[in-house]
């Protein structure tokens, strides 16, 4: 009598799963790849998505405001999370255009940059990003989904160079001039006598982006270019002038023959100006003019999406199940195990 | 500071109390860091790139060898300058000739220097241009007195070769000690040229 009891109750238990399933599919649970299909059926009641990459913009404003109006969403990513994080770029102070693109990664992940019209670099991350100066202005810049752009411009104010005349000094004008820089110099050249170039402007932020002691020709200036250091001016010491002008800020060039260099190789008057362009670009006063800001910009999507939607339900091979809630496969093996054990009850008592 | 240059064709060393002198004068007249004795490099050596300033001058005819000509250009165009002097201050002579076209084919064309260029006033200021030697006022030569210095010139009229028809080398080519029986040290227009490689 029991056993019959226990087999009607496995029965109905069976039933009641089996309408239960059905109702569940009649509620339209949306478990999808195809985040737009996902969120195209504005009657769904349910959303789960599994991510293969950061949801645009877009996409977030939609699921946030499907929650928003009562659909459960849950997310997770389908594999590990996209490798770049988040992407900054800025202009450096390089009349020839540069850009400083600055990336959030993971250690170890690979990174490649691209623009508008494709891929233009690749790098690996390393203590938890990577940092890549482009030589170019870049409008745009993305990195695994992560995008964004120079909005700033810089006033490029004219450079100082201040020492004696020298191989040195003529040859770090000249390669500066020919990278596009404004240069300004005042080279001694005997003890009552100097040769000038540009106007003698006072020596301040509000007419020079760098002044550069070249040597001991500096000297008589060390306390202007103090003076110039403390209003934030950008300064550049090298060789012998580093004994005569002490400024804590300034960036120290120890090598005064740096002019060998250019003269070198057939590739020399290049990497010359690449290595002085390189150096004021590090120091130069430089005041940023903000440009109209592009609208394609998403510089940190996954902080944006967890920060819209919250954090993933899931990590990993996420497929949107939520931690402490069954799954269909503990709802099929719950079902299974009812029929048989209703089968072998009424197959152990010879009931057909 | 800077070097004479040894060409294969010619007598490149036909001028030795040149540099001396012009030496001797850059250290009278200026601060400059100069070595006290000058230095000679083969034009088609390595040893070009270790000076700026490659100062050349002759009587004969004047060729490059491949190697010299190759080396040359690579000079100018790294940012070297040359300056060369016509020993014979004959514009119709064989140096004359032979340089001019050497240069031309090598570096580039070469043209008048105007009397305003920067050169005339790197130190000394010379208003009328290029000053004037004692052979060409003693009708020496080709019996000219040139107006102009000619020159290759570079972005911003930087002077990328100097040449002079004037034969500097010979009235610069004596014993600094004799500077002080002059009334006018003629050298001044060298510290100019000098002064005007190292800072331009």
């Amino acid at each position: 009598m029991m056993r019959v009891a226990v087999e009607r109750a496995a029965r109905v238990i069976a039933i009641l799963l089996l309408a239960w399933s059905a109702w569940a599919i009649g509620r339209q649970t949306a478990v999808q790849t195809n985040l737009r299909r996902a969120t195209s059926d504005w009657t769904t009641q349910s959303v789960r998505v599994a991510l293969d990459s950061t949801p645009s913009p877009v996409d977030r404003d939609w699921l946030a405001a499907m929650r928003q109006n009562g659909v459960d969403v849950e997310w997770s990513w389908r594999r590990t999370p996209p490798t770049a994080r988040a992407v900054a770029a800025s202009p450096l102070a390089d009349p020839a255009g540069a850009t400083r693109v600055a990336i959030a990664a993971p250690d170890g992940t690979p990174v490649t940059l691209a623009d508008r019209l494709g891929p233009i670099d690749t790098g690996r991350a390393a203590s938890g990003g990577l940092t890549v100066v482009m030589p170019t202005s870049l409008n745009s810049i993305s990195a695994s989904g992560a995008r964004t752009g120079v909005v700033d411009s810089l006033i490029l104010r004219p450079l100082l160079v201040l020492g004696t005349v020298s191989w040195e000094t003529k040859f770090v004008v000249r390669s500066l001039e020919e990278r596009g820089w404004h240069v300004d110099a005042r080279l001694l050249l005997a003890p009552h006598r100097a040769v000038s170039q540009g106007v003698q402007s006072p020596i301040d932020t509000a007419h020079f982006a760098a002044i550069l002691a070249i040597d001991s020709g500096a000297r008589s200036a060390a306390e202007q270019i103090k003076r110039y250091a403390l209003e934030g001016g950008g300064v550049i010491v090298a060789g012998s002038a580093i004994r005569y002008v002490k400024v804590p800020t300034a960036l120290e060039v120890k090598d005064d023959t740096t002019w060998r260099l250019r003269m070198d190789s057939a590739g020399g008057p290049a990497r010359h100006r690449d290595l002085w362009a390189g150096l004021v670009a590090q120091v130069a006063y430089a005041p940023k003019v903000r440009l109209s800001t592009p609208v394609d910009q998403d510089p940190a999507p996954v902080a944006a999406t967890i920060a819209r939607l919250g954090p993933p339900t899931s990590e990993g091979r996420g497929q949107g199940r939520s931690p402490g809630r069954p799954g269909p496969a503990i709802w099929f093996g719950l079902l299974a195990t009812v029929l048989i054990v209703d089968w072998a009850s009424r197959r152990l008592r010879g009931a057909p | 500071m800077f070097a004479t240059g040894r060409y294969a064709s010619g007598d490149w060393d036909s001028a030795p109390l040149v540099p001396a002198n012009l030496i001797d004068s850059v250290a009278r007249y200026t601060s400059i860091e100069i070595a006290p004795s000058g230095a000679i490099v083969p034009l088609a050596s390595e040893r070009l790139f270790d000076y700026p300033l490659i100062y050349l001058t002759g009587h004969l005819p004047f060729r490059f060898t491949a190697e010299e000509r190759r080396r040359v250009k690579e000079f100018v165009d790294r940012g070297g300058m040359l300056f060369v002097d016509d020993h014979n201050h004959d514009v119709g002579g064989v140096f004359h000739r032979t340089a001019t076209e050497e240069l031309t084919r090598t570096c580039g064309p070469i043209v008048d220097l105007p009397n305003t260029h920067d050169l005339y006033r790197a130190f000394f200021v010379f208003d009328h241009g290029p000053p004037t030697t004692t052979q060409e006022l003693n009708g020496w030569g080709d019996n000219l007195v040139h107006a102009n210095l000619q020159a290759v010139l570079g972005p911003g009229d930087r002077i990328r070769v100097l040449y002079s028809s004037k034969d500097y080398s010979s009235e610069w080519g004596y014993h600094p000690e004799s500077k002080k029986q002059r009334s006018v040290d003629d050298t001044r227009f060298g510290v100019n040229i000098i002064v005007y490689a190292l800072s331009r």
